[in-house]
């Protein structure tokens, strides 16, 4: 009898390991190899249809410093932390944005401070990003966006204005 | 001999996600946290506990707690601060000119202990993204002299606005 009750004991131990082992080899592929995202949401239209799109990004160590002008990444949503959002970056730090803000005449030149970038979706009437929510510190931005998957398989390139 | 290299090499993922996500132990650079963290400059420095799990992964978060966070000016680079207010909070700035500030839509407001001493809210960064925030400090488990809770210090006194939805 107790050796009934060890070998179920034993076996439930195994498998308890097994989940952890598999549940981290997850994470860490996750967050320092690459990972897939599904794009919902007009905001980066015509780039990807928003429909359901999935895409591949890298998130490889030293992401930071290899996240370039023209980049699509994939950040955590400055105004709700839980979320993620899919957005061009525009402008890196030390570069000047302007800005239309809605009761001036000119628009407003802001700088990029250090450490941060300036997110905007490819579909400017129907994104909301750093026009709206300012500059977003890099340690938000989780991966870089190589290519899509669905519904066409292709490269993402770095696109500049 | 094989198999304990083989069952040792599951060490590497399972203690980056375990440091990650549930816990950790860091070393305290820096004099921005005292008297609470690293009082002594000619002592040895602080290393504290840091729990994870409740702010990354339950995002809860707690007014009065010291917290580590990614740098906003530097994403290659933690500190150390104390939360004071979180989104829809109103902080008062500065005591003397009673200027405020609301805290916006996913931010918060964190100080260090020492203000002359820390780059923060206050002095640097205004209010910080909440997805910055890796997580609590709640022990000090080094030097042995040292060891113990890390209080929760909550500053009502700063506020003029609570939003307590987000507790």
């Amino acid at each position: 009898m107790a050796a009934a009750a060890w070998a179920s004991w034993h076996k439930a131990l195994r498998g308890a390991v097994g989940f952890v082992r598999g549940v981290s080899c997850f994470y860490v592929v996750y967050n320092y190899g690459g990972f897939l995202s599904k794009v919902d949401g007009p905001s980066m239209f015509p780039t990807f249809t928003g429909r359901g799109d999935w895409v591949v990004a890298e998130a490889l160590p030293g992401l930071s410093d290899r996240v370039q002008v023209g980049d699509v990444v994939i950040s955590t949503r400055p105004i709700q932390a839980d979320e993620n959002i899919i957005k061009r970056v525009t402008a890196v730090q030390g570069q000047t944005v302007n800005v239309d803000k809605a009761g001036s005449i000119a628009p407003v030149q802001i700088q990029v401070p250090p450490g941060h970038v300036w997110l905007q979706g490819d579909n400017l009437i129907l994104s909301r990003d750093s026009r709206e929510y300012g500059p977003v510190p890099l340690a938000l931005v989780k991966g870089r966006v190589v290519a899509q998957l669905w519904p066409s398989i292709k490269w993402v390139e770095r696109k500049f204005k | 001999m094989h198999k304990f290299v083989r069952q040792g090499l599951w060490l590497l993922p399972v203690g980056i996600a375990f440091t990650d996500c549930i816990a950790s132990v860091l070393k305290v650079e820096g004099a921005s946290m005292r008297p609470t963290l690293n009082p002594d400059s000619n002592g040895p420095s602080d290393w504290v506990l840091v729990e994870k799990l409740s702010v990354k992964l339950q995002r809860c978060y707690t007014r009065g707690e010291v917290v580590v966070l990614w740098a906003p000016d530097n994403p290659h680079q933690q500190i150390i601060k104390r939360l004071l207010a979180v989104e829809g909070d109103t902080i008062i700035e500065d005591a003397k000119t009673h200027s405020w500030t609301e805290v916006p839509q996913g931010r918060c407001w964190i100080e260090g202990d020492n203000a002359p001493m820390s780059g923060d809210s206050k002095s640097a960064f205004g209010p910080v993204h909440l997805g910055l925030l890796e997580g609590r400090v709640t022990h000090i488990v080094w030097p042995p002299a040292r060891m113990g809770r890390v209080a929760v210090q909550e500053q009502p006194a700063r506020l003029l606005q609570t939003d307590r939805r987000h507790v």
